[in-house]
């Protein structure tokens, strides 16, 4: 699978240049951010920009105790966790549905979720809000779970169909020539061959609505207040607490860095294949 | 027969979602772009029919935010290919620490857009970030990234590629990685330069992936929102109102639901099209 | 290949055709669907004050008469006992002073208290959601420009007060009146407890304005003393001379982002004698003292720095500190960062002075209470303590700004300040006189409208009275579609 190209080229003093300005280009704004989470509002307020200065864990530690950030990433990971299972457990049976089944329009339906993408969140955020009240679901972890599911499944569904595609008809026929059903196909062959399709699925809907602001903002409350959210807290009227917010945008980035790098070979895996095998 | 009922069930969480959340309020808004709805009331004040979208198509701020989107994307989806495919080749080949190093490229990509806004809106601080401090030392001008007219329009462009590049990589990388080697290894061995190789061989085999990777990447340029709501705010002026920006404004700053959702209408209408006209160019592999 | 293209331009048609299908059943159905839950979507049901009040007073609050007999803190806390309070409030400091002396308040009645803090921006669309679609909160900050669209939702408070007042406590007459009447609808319902008293005045460098150098080279040629400017004559005269014969790069910094240009505009309008609307509710915009006033804004603009036309009170501090300008109109509250010796590098050269507009923006922000509360008794009751004379100095240290008059004479409190001539220049301004942002109840339309169009014209995009009439037009139509001139 991993072909890697082995030339030895004069040229390679000139790309290893290249990638260390690749990588600076990518790393230095998450770097500065870093340094300054650990500056005081001091060294944030000068012209001069620092690189070397004592720092202070101040920022950090005021997260959690004058504000309550563990609390609120707890709330996040709920409503995130939660919302990109349900995505990726009913993306993968929609997309097992529309990809190993023929029926009379299955591509028309699966391009249709798909397009669904498309579609601006803003649009609805009034008519949801208006209909999630109706319902007295604001400030509850179903309202968020709900929309980031939906927001989710047309990716999910879609990433998962290229999973179901060509490759794995092979294993579902032979496993089916040696007696199984459909179904017994499905729980014993296939699903543990999408592991990987599946992680990284999960791990983008965990993404998506860690991160998402807007829906937060109209359907959260004091009980599920998300930690995205809580970052708008340091743009105040009169100044912006940059040492707070880079801090808690660190501490808000950290988890899904963890989640991302242990599954990191799923990802790549995963998210790549289900791009080529459509 | 009893494939249907397989079907059925299989389909029928993922409908529910998609039913419930996105299209029901979906055709909620139909209905509300065709009255009077201010935000304070919470209902429809009266019925006004077609004077919602006659205004929003008359509007020469909403033609605006179209091009302004479609600028947008263009200039932003063509940077991050172009820069994605550089970096896709230039990380193809065995470096040690190469896991590593590819990963740290994806790290832009996981964080939340309000943080990277955030990030930049730091960086590019007219007073107290560290480009302008690098500008100043080199006597160059230190301009105001995000009150001038050509300044701003680079900014949001430059904030939305650093952050989706590595999405380009990692779908290009991952194509890169499937082509198979026989061809080009037989085209190098009858004497064809690199360049050949790529512009013959490499490149007519990534079609289908770029193809994905670009509609992927469009699709969600189409709608940006956050960048503009944190650094820009639509401005100077409304010189970088997005289609987004121009919905969200009208229901949250005029706070009239009406126009908004008959903007919404016309937006997913027009965007639908496009989605299916760019449909129509699939390459068949 | 050409197989190939049919079959997919087929498909693509029937998918066109399919789509336009669901469409047009979406259509129908949503409308259909739309009529229904909107006829059912009854507004929030208003509940007659008297009632409430009857029914708690009976239940559990006993008022009391005076200060010596306050009540017995057991049979306190047996009224607040088990009483949970919502608040939505701001994250800026003298919300969080609120939090801590509301904290302490719920604490000692037993009562549990939970606290929503938002930037303005999220607050502003999270009230502007929330109370039309009756959320219940028991307090919430309501800024002045609000005042028009969510007073039907808020308690009148002079009521609450009449019923649950302690005299001593409240000291109606000590809270500044300018503060109460800014806080009035147009009908004059007072809409919620005062917060802070905000207004705009002059932060400046005074090495600037005492230098004799400069004031020798000032009175050759204007002909009178360099001072902070007191009037338009003066303030462009200093400009000129600042970006002219000082080393200062720039003159003047003033809230001239397009969020804030309602009241940047509004300055200049209402001194001039103009409006924003006539007593029909017509956009006066494009009336002479409209142009003229967006002719004096762009004059002001060109003394700007380079970044202008983003300034927002944040970066209008930053370029105050990095001494980009010698001089900004900020907000009272705002400079209150200016301070901090941690933030200000040059807070021992600052100084500030009156506005030199006639008439400034009035700011003022309240904590109001929802009709859709369970405890209004209850939530009064704490913004009345911590409101009363007794905590004003806590509220100051914390970031708050005066509300009452004993807390503006009081000396003990003005040597604490860093620079005490803050509240000189603040009472001037005060005396002078406001002007309040319009308390319609379309508010939203008119700022964004105003606001978009004067922010076009200071980009160069637009000029003056073609900007100003689109504007009034745009307005115009949209106040007709929502019925406001019936």
């Amino acid at each position: 699978m991993n072909h890697k190209k082995r030339h030895y080229t004069p040229y390679w003093p000139f790309l290893i240049v290249l990638i260390i300005i690749t990588e600076i280009w990518t790393l230095f704004p998450i770097f500065w951010a870093l340094i300054t989470s650990f500056k005081t509002k001091a060294e944030i307020f000068t012209i001069t920009p620092t690189i070397f200065f004592t720092p202070t864990f101040r920022n950090y530690i005021e997260l959690f105790t004058e504000l309550s950030f563990g609390r609120w990433m707890l709330n996040s990971f709920i409503v995130s966790s939660i919302s990109a299972i349900l995505a990726t457990f009913s993306g993968a049976m929609a997309g097992y549905a529309l990809s190993r089944f023929k029926f009379r329009g299955n591509i028309s339906l699966a391009n249709f979720i798909l397009s669904l993408r498309i579609l601006p969140p803003v649009a609805s955020a009034v008519p949801i809000f208006i209909l999630f009240n109706y319902l007295n679901l604001l400030d509850t972890y179903i309202a968020l779970i709900l929309v980031y599911t939906a927001f989710n499944l047309p990716l999910a569904i879609w990433m998962m169909m290229g999973f179901f595609g060509e490759l794995l008809r092979e294993f579902e026929e032979a496993a089916m020539i040696d007696g199984c059903n459909r179904f017994q196909a499905f729980i014993h062959v296939l699903l543990p061959l999408v592991r990987s399709g599946a992680i990284a699925t999960f791990i983008i809907c965990f993404m998506f609505a860690w991160n998402e602001l807007l829906y937060a903002v109209f359907l959260t409350g004091s009980n599920t207040y998300t930690v995205t959210l809580a970052l708008t807290r340091f743009v105040t009227i009169k100044r912006i607490d940059w040492g707070g917010l880079m801090a808690g945008g660190i501490m808000s980035v950290l988890p899904i860095y963890a989640v991302a790098l242990f599954v990191q070979r799923y990802l790549v895996r995963g998210l790549t294949f289900g791009a080529i095998k459509t | 027969m009893k494939e249907r009922y397989i079907i059925a069930l299989l389909l029928t969480p993922s409908l529910f979602f998609l039913f419930s959340v996105i299209l029901f309020p979906l055709a909620f808004s139909y209905y509300v772009s065709l009255t009077n709805f201010p935000l304070i009331e919470f209902r429809a004040t009266s019925w006004v029919g077609l004077d919602n979208y006659i205004d929003v198509l008359t509007s020469p701020r909403f033609w605006y935010s179209m091009a302004f989107t479609g600028g947008f994307v263009t200039l932003a989806v063509t940077l991050e290919f172009l820069l994605g495919l550089g970096f896709a080749l230039l990380f193809d080949r065995e470096i040690s620490g190469g896991r590593v190093l590819r990963s740290l490229m994806l790290m832009p990509m996981l964080m939340a857009p309000l943080v990277v806004s955030m990030i930049w809106k730091y960086l590019l601080h007219v007073d107290i970030g560290v480009v302008n401090y690098i500008l100043r030392s080199f006597n160059l001008p230190a301009p105001s990234w995000f009150s001038t007219v050509p300044y701003a329009f680079f900014s949001v462009i430059l904030i939305d590629v650093w952050q989706w590049t590595p999405f380009m990589f990692l779908i290009l990388s991952a194509g890169l990685m499937s082509i198979p080697r026989e061809p080009i290894e037989a085209a190098l061995i009858d004497g064809a330069t690199r360049y050949q190789v790529f512009r013959y061989i490499t490149l007519p085999l990534l079609k289908p992936i770029i193809f994905i990777a670009i509609m992927l990447r469009a699709m969600d340029a189409l709608k940006v929102f956050d960048i503009l709501y944190i650094t820009t705010r639509g401005g100077p002026g409304i010189a970088t109102e997005s289609l987004t920006y121009y919905i969200f404004n009208q229901a949250l700053v005029r706070k009239s639901i009406g126009t908004s959702c008959a903007t919404a209408v016309i937006a997913v209408f027009l965007l639908f099209s496009i989605f299916l006209v760019y449909l129509r160019f699939r390459p068949r592999s | 290949m050409e197989m190939k293209s049919k079959i997919s331009r087929r498909s693509a048609i029937s998918t066109v055709a399919k789509t336009g299908i669901a469409a047009g059943i979406g259509l129908i159905a949503g409308a259909l669907g739309g009529y229904f839950v909107g006829t059912t979507l009854k507004p929030v049901e208003t509940v007659t004050i008297r009632e409430t009040i009857t029914r708690t007073t009976e239940k559990t609050i006993t008022i009391p008469t005076t200060v010596a007999t306050m009540i017995s803190p057991t049979e306190k806390k047996v009224e607040f006992e088990g009483v949970e309070l919502k608040v939505l409030a701001m994250s800026d400091p003298p919300n969080i002073a609120f939090e801590k002396l509301a904290k302490e308040f719920a604490e000692k009645h037993g009562m549990k208290i939970q606290f929503e803090m938002y930037d303005w921006e999220h607050l502003k669309e999270k009230i502007m959601t929330a109370l039309p679609a009756g959320v219940e909160y028991d307090i919430v900050l309501v800024d002045e420009p609000w005042i028009g669209e969510l007073e039907k939702y808020l308690y009148d408070m002079e009521k609450l007060m009449k019923e649950y007042g302690d005299p001593a406590l409240l000291d109606f007459d000590d809270i500044l009146p300018g503060v109460i009447d800014s806080l009035r609808t147009f009908e004059g319902k007072l809409i919620g407890f005062p917060m802070m008293t905000d207004v705009r005045f002059l932060a400046y460098r005074r090495s600037y304005f005492e230098d004799p150098d400069n004031k020798r080279k000032f009175r050759q040629k204007y002909g009178y003393e360099l001072k902070p400017p007191l009037n338009y004559y003066e303030f462009f005269d200093v400009v000129e001379f600042i970006v002219e014969e000082t080393d200062m790069p720039y003159g003047f910094g003033d809230l001239w982002q397009k969020d804030y240009l309602e009241m940047t505009f509004g300055d200049w309008l209402y001194s001039l004698g103009g409006r924003f609307f006539d007593e029909k509710l017509i956009p006066q915009y494009d009336s002479p003292e409209g142009i003229i006033a967006l002719r004096l804004l762009l004059k002001s603009l060109e003394y700007g720095p380079e970044n202008k036309l983003e300034l927002n009170h944040e970066l209008l501090n930053v370029a105050f500190f990095t001494e980009k300008v010698p001089m900004v109109l900020q907000w009272w509250s705002v400079t209150n960062e200016m301070l901090d010796p941690e933030v200000n590098p040059v807070i021992d050269d600052t100084g500030f002075a009156p506005s030199f507009h006639n008439l400034e923006c009035s700011g003022m922000m309240a904590y109001a209470i929802p009709l859709t509360s369970p405890n209004p008794a209850q939530a009064y009751k704490l913004l009345e303590w911590v409101y009363s004379q007794q905590n004003a100095a806590k509220l100051i240290g914390l970031g708050g700004t005066p509300i009452r008059k004993s807390t503006l004479q009081s000396e003990e409190l003005r040597r604490q300040l860093r620079i005490p001539e803050q509240w000189d220049a603040a009472l001037l301004t005060l005396q002078r006189g406001l002007w309040s942002r319009p308390k319609i109840k379309y508010h939203g339309i008119h700022d964004e409208v105003i606001c978009s169009w004067v922010h076009r014209v200071m980009s160069g995009e637009v000029d003056i009275e073609e900007a100003l009439r689109r504007a009034s037009e745009e307005v115009k139509r949209e106040f007709e579609k929502a019925g406001v001139y019936r």
